[in-house]
């Protein structure tokens, strides 16, 4: 009997701990080498501009090529390939870098910008961008000069084009393709010139994607090769501790094992999003405001940041990220189970009728968050069934409004608060924008639009704050928490700057540099 | 060898071979422990298993939590026996309704042959060469997860191999004499399946039985691992092991994960021991010397 037991419990440990073992340190593969190891969340697909966005091959293609211009750590618009730019109400000027060549060598103009745009707002090449360019017009009215004319005012335009995405394409090599056959094009499975500081050479399928150093790049790029490899979490950590990995974000659950491993540093940046349950508000029993209010008193927010986060976050309390756009003071719905009662009591709350909480499983933070709302609403007397779901299942309980509530994160709202429109207005509501709680409010609605159409930043604030105001009053999402976003980096990768946005992680990769 | 001979029944001299392997009893009297902590599991577990708390996060083991707590602030000991219950309901209840069904069908084509056996048996066939862990996978995304789609799905990927067992003995048993007099008095095949035929199988379709009841513990264990078995809240063996994926979890918080994982290891084992030992009990041939 003893026997068998200890070769089981063995068996046991064996498979539980998987094959990974931080402290077996065998092959140091990437100790000493002069090539660069950086983790992917998930496995890339191709790398074009064109498709709807996903965080890996946005990822890869921010290495690749470049934009005209990106977002930094601090959340301030970042210069790529436009130096600097002037904004009106209606019109966006771009002065492009002076004499740039593509990455095999061909001279950059403002064509290739312009080549791209028109691809970019052309709706039926499905572009993820062209509902944010609609009705745009573009010209180059010479080399280095590119420019957007809006089709009606938006100071916060901008914001729209920051980031990893809007990649600008070299025209000397996709110009003479038909526009039908573009978005299928092999170029973008193996991309041969880019603007960006690596150089694509191969995607070994699922395994790693190699780039080299763009001897063309504006600067010199210091690493000459890097390998991004989509692994696991749970791999990837234990990797950085074995120096096969340099470069990995981390779940804050991982923390405490991550921070003992010898020569790897943690930082950490608030993320541009947050997590929250959408409200379906075309049913009754939600429309008041009462109703949400008593909601977000009922969850222990603190609690679920302090604990599932360890304490790597915030409670967010509006659906506004951008620091200067908020007030001073905003109600903070501290955790009140008594007036969470009293509130649901005002505006009369069925209690016997059971509300359904779906969410896409998988994330620890996430799943978790559900079973303790779950537990917390029904402390109040709101009955919650939970319900896991597929993404594809969750969009269509959008549209149909089979949904009651929806656990979700993510976004980015953190660079202008005209980013967190597409959420809020009564013209947004999903699918024709990211409205899913089909929230509606004419007063903050006039006062977003009245402040994108003013340049005066101090004046646009004002009445951002006023809305904000608005939003806080009426909860039109429950919010739960802005996440810090976790980096862990080997001692040897230098002139990392941490993005809470990890989509743009690589934001700076042309300042990296390998000691040792 | 013996020198005493005392006339013996065959139900107690079956007792006796199971007896004589020593794991079938120690199996027995584990997964009847078992089974007591999952059928007393809210007098046994002093907590409930789905009281989240956030100021008892992930405790390790003490006096007022006996087996710590998870990333939620439950209770792990709470959840290790309601999960038991979840794991043994699911285990015995697709076990049990596979082997009636395969039963049924073998003796069915066993006794009447021709057209209905050719049909029964290649269906049978069909369901055996499928990967049937692949087949639940796909049955669970389309059906949606639960406790009664879980029951039915095993139950329809594993009929087959009680099914055969109890075609290959029926036909034997249609050749011997008693079933044959049984005919010559005028007995239907229906009859006869259900008055001589099943009956006699009972022993062999038992052993086939309790095997299974293993391989489904397994298979839920699976299923809810990778979260399409039973749902949260409600605490299962395998789902308490998902729960439980992490690296940091894994090398600082034992507590959460041997547990379930010691649970499944042990009542599989404990099953197929007794399954074993019922084998050596009705089948005297195939036992050891």
């Amino acid at each position: 009997m003893i026997r068998p037991l200890g070769v089981l419990a063995a068996a046991v440990l064996v498979l539980a701990t998987g094959c990974s073992d931080p402290t077996n340190s065998g092959a140091k593969t990437a100790q000493g080498s002069s090539a660069l190891s950086v983790y992917l969340y998930q496995k890339p697909k191709r790398f074009s501009p064109l498709d709807p966005l996903t965080g890996p091959d946005q990822q890869v293609m921010q290495l690749v090529y470049d934009n005209l211009l990106t977002v930094n750590d601090r959340y301030e618009y970042e210069p790529r390939l436009a130096e600097r730019w002037e904004v009106t109400p209606r019109k966006v000027v771009f002065h492009l870098r002076k004499g740039l060549k593509w990455s095999d060598g061909a001279p950059f103009s403002s064509k290739d910008v312009l080549f791209t745009y028109k691809l970019l707002a052309d709706a039926k090449l499905g572009s993820a961008m062209a509902g944010k360019l609609a009705g745009a017009a573009f010209e180059a009215p010479d080399a280095d000069t590119f420019v957007i004319n809006l089709a009606k005012p938006n100071v916060g335009f901008l914001s729209l084009l920051a980031g990893p995405f809007g990649f600008v394409l070299p025209e000397h090599v996709l110009g003479s393709v038909p526009a039908a056959q573009l978005t299928g094009h092999a170029f973008f499975n193996k991309p041969t010139a880019g603007m960006g500081p690596y150089t694509f050479v191969q995607y070994k399928t699922d395994q790693y994607v190699e780039l080299a150093a763009n001897p063309n790049y504006r600067k010199p790029v210091s690493i000459p090769k890097i390998f991004l490899k989509p692994v696991s979490s749970d791999v990837a950590t234990a990797q950085l501790g074995t120096g096969e990995m340099d470069l990995v974000q981390i779940s804050p659950t991982d923390l405490q094992a991550v921070g003992a491993l010898k020569g790897v540093t943690v930082a950490g940046k608030p993320s541009p999003g947050f997590l929250r349950m959408a409200v379906d508000q075309t049913d009754k029993r939600f429309a008041d405001p009462r109703v949400r209010q008593a909601m977000l008193h009922a969850i222990d927010r603190k609690a679920l940041v302090d604990k599932l986060l360890a304490g790597k976050g915030r409670v967010q309390n509006s659906s506004f990220v951008a620091a200067w756009a908020l007030p001073e003071t905003l109600a903070g719905y501290a955790y009140d189970p008594a007036k969470a009662k009293t509130l649901l009591a005002e505006a009369g709350w069925d209690a016997s009728k059971p509300v359904t909480l779906s969410w896409i499983p998988g994330q620890r933070d996430r799943d978790a968050a559900a079973t303790v709302v779950q537990s917390s609403l029904a402390a109040a007397g709101v009955k919650v069934e939970l319900k896991q779901v597929q993404a594809a299942q969750l969009l269509q309980s959008y549209e149909d409004h089979s949904f009651d509530l929806a656990l979700f994160g993510g976004g980015t709202y953190a660079v202008d608060p005209s980013s967190s429109v597409p959420i809020l207005g009564c013209g947004a509501f999903y699918p024709t924008g990211g409205n899913i709680s089909s929230f509606c409010d004419k007063s903050l609605d006039e006062l977003t639009a009245e402040a994108d159409g003013i340049s005066d930043q101090d004046e646009r604030a004002g009445l951002y704050r006023k809305a904000a105001e608005k939003d806080n009053a009426q909860v039109p999402y429950l919010w739960l928490y802005n996440p810090d976003t976790l980096w862990a980096s080997s001692a040897r990768l230098r002139g990392f700057k941490p993005s809470g946005d990890f989509v743009s992680g690589f934001w700076n990769a042309d300042e990296w540099t390998l000691a040792g | 060898m013996t020198t005493q001979i005392i006339p013996r029944s065959p139900a107690r001299l079956a007792a006796r071979r199971f007896r004589r392997n020593r794991m079938a009893p120690a199996g027995a009297v584990f997964l009847a422990v078992i089974v007591l902590m999952a059928l007393a599991a809210p007098l046994v577990s002093g907590h409930d298993p789905n009281a989240v708390d956030l100021s008892a996060f992930r405790e390790p083991p003490s006096a007022a939590h006996l087996l710590g707590t998870d990333s939620s602030g439950r209770d792990v000991f709470a959840r290790l026996v309601h999960a038991g219950r979840v794991s043994l309901l699911v285990g015995l209840m697709s076990a049990l309704a596979a082997v009636v069904l395969g039963a049924l069908l073998g003796a069915l084509a066993g006794m009447f042959g021709g057209l209905l056996d050719a049909a029964v048996m290649r269906v049978a066939d069909v369901v055996l060469s499928f990967p049937s862990l692949v087949v639940v996978v796909v049955l669970a995304g389309v059906l949606g997860p639960s406790t009664a789609m879980l029951v039915v799905v095993f139950a329809a990927c594993n009929w087959p191999t009680a099914c055969r067992v109890v075609r290959g003995l029926t036909l034997a048993l249609r050749e011997q004499e008693y079933v044959q007099a049984a005919r010559a008095f005028g007995a239907g095949r229906l009859t006869i399946v259900f008055r001589h035929v099943l009956p006699a199988v009972l022993s062999q379709v038992a052993v086939v039985g309790t095997l299974l009841v293993a391989q489904m513990i397994l298979l839920e264990a699976v299923l809810s691992f990778l979260g399409l078995g039973v749902q949260p809240p409600q605490a299962s063996w395998g789902n308490m092991l998902n729960d439980a994926q992490s690296l940091t979890l894994i090398q600082t918080m034992p507590w959460l994960w041997l547990p379930p994982g010691l649970a499944i290891a042990l009542t599989v084992l404990a099953v197929n021991f007794v399954g074993d030992g019922l084998r050596d009990a009705v089948d005297p041939k195939g036992a050891r010397a």
